[in-house]
């Protein structure tokens, strides 16, 4: 009794390698063959010359891409059949996406979401810039880490007086994720709101106002800015608060400056400890003071991201 | 006949033959975590020498030097980031190999992701050297891939 499950764990294990080793075409070590009750097996009389992974199963090779980033799994899948099914295998991608992604599939598609998509599609659809709430907001995965960002437009926002074409227009731009921008020509009364409810995977949040001094535009193929409306930014500065639906507050205030450039600034962070449920976020910017008036300002939209990200993309510092 | 493995593992050791003809003490708490070998304990009894063939004089030592560590519930990251310190890439290799056939589950994801840092952002080349594969697509498949490539992350949010 126990020579036949003895030899069927060495069948099992060494047919494993024997079947991974016929897949290809490198040699195998030497070996002494037994026969033995009818099933032959191998056993390695001394150690392989190279150690070679080629053999390893898929599975095993699933395993180590668990841990790599999604572009690098990617790359990897071009190397061979195996490493193609290896890359493919669910439990990688389920991996790499929020915990919560049932919610947010249901949140920004509608019933046109294939159901029987397989983990790395569903991975590969949510890092795509997928609007939802009528064009007026975009969210995505980004692509390397998996995680949650998302941004409001302009025309998605609650800008004080944006219908009095004296102060507020919006004009078109291929510099923003959206097609258009809020431009300010002059105000006294500069307040910008706006709110956000989301199913956010638990974790840490920042808020940024993606804001340019200046009116960008292309001449003859060249990007040209005009600064003269450019005015009232630097007399007081600007006051940024930020409310969440479970009472967490911000506020901070910063001077806008640099004109020519579009530039992040940052509103507050906010925590989210439970991904199953939506967060609602407000926030608002604003320059009331009227002893002064402001202007020359575009207003692309706001921007949520991991708050991590601030210390790995250079564009958030 | 077999004998049931026995029951006071707490000093008791195994003793393991490697492919090579060496032998090594392992306590049998520790030999507990390789799935492979306590399955041969199970059939064999504890008190025959186990024999690893696929696994050799050069590996075991570390083998059995992190388990050590982890049935006293020794492994921090410190120990982890030391184990591999001085290994070069053949060295993990060999030690991913051993522990995916000893079945030694623990050792075996903390390689996987030590060998996936080691690969982190290099070219598909490299890898191909490290893994020592070889490029079996037929030229449809290719062409497929590369399509498939294409549409995977169309859309997406580049950064500024």
């Amino acid at each position: 009794m126990c020579l036949n499950s003895f030899l069927q764990i060495y069948t099992t294990q060494d047919t494993l390698y024997r079947t991974e080793q016929q897949q290809h075409s490198t040699p195998i070590p030497a070996t002494r063959s037994s026969e033995l009750m009818g099933i032959r097996f191998s056993i390695s009389s001394s150690q392989p010359s190279k150690p070679s992974l080629g053999e390893l199963p898929e599975s095993c090779v699933a395993v180590i891409m668990e841990y790599m980033d999604p572009p690098q799994i990617c790359k990897l899948a071009s190397l061979n059949r195996a490493f193609r099914a290896a890359s493919s295998a669910d439990f990688v991608w389920e991996s790499k996406l929020p915990p919560n992604y049932h919610l947010i599939i249901r949140k920004i598609f509608d019933v046109s979401f294939p159901s029987h998509l397989e983990k790395r599609g569903i991975y590969s659809r949510l890092c795509s810039l997928n609007t939802f709430d009528g064009g007026t907001k975009k969210v995505w995965l980004d692509r390397s880490m998996g995680k949650l960002c998302l941004s409001i437009s302009a025309k998605g926002l609650s800008i004080t007086y944006i219908d009095d074409r004296r102060y507020w227009n919006h004009i078109p731009t291929e510099e923003s994720t959206f097609s258009s921008v809020a431009y300010l020509q002059q105000i006294w009364w500069f307040e910008v709101d706006g709110e956000v409810e989301f199913p956010f995977p638990a974790g840490t949040y920042s808020l940024f106002f993606r804001i340019h001094l200046g009116k960008a535009s292309k001449r003859f193929g060249r990007r040209v800015c005009n600064t003269e409306h450019v005015h009232g930014w630097d007399i007081k500065p600007v006051r940024f608060q930020l409310w969440t639906s479970d009472g967490q507050y911000v506020a901070s205030q910063c001077f806008l400056k640099g004109p020519g450039k579009w530039r992040y600034y940052h509103a507050g962070d906010f925590v989210v400890e439970d991904g199953n449920v939506s967060t609602k976020v407000k926030f608002s910017m604003t320059q009331i003071d009227c002893t002064h008036t402001k202007g020359g300002l575009c207003l692309d939209s706001v921007f949520v991201y991991p708050s991590e990200f601030r210390k790995v993309k250079e564009f958030l510092n | 006949m077999a004998q049931e493995a026995s029951s006071s593992t707490s000093s008791k050791t195994i003793s393991l033959k490697t492919g090579d003809g060496e032998i090594f003490e392992i306590e049998a708490s520790a030999a507990k975590q390789m799935k492979t070998v306590q399955r041969l304990i199970d059939d064999l009894g504890d008190d025959i020498t186990i024999p690893l063939h696929n696994v050799f004089s050069k590996e075991l030592p570390k083998i059995i030097e992190y388990y050590k560590k982890d049935i006293t519930g020794e492994i921090t990251k410190d120990f982890e980031a030391e184990f591999v310190k001085d290994l070069n890439d053949d060295e993990v290799k060999v030690l991913f190999l051993a522990a995916n056939y000893l079945d030694a589950n623990k050792l075996f994801e903390f390689l996987s992701q030590n060998i996936a840092d080691r690969l982190e952002s290099k070219s598909v080349e490299y890898v191909r050297k490290y893994f020592g594969v070889e490029n079996d697509f037929t030229p449809e498949e290719e062409s497929k891939l590369r399509e498939e490539r294409a549409w995977s992350f169309r859309g997406i949010k580049e950064d500024e």
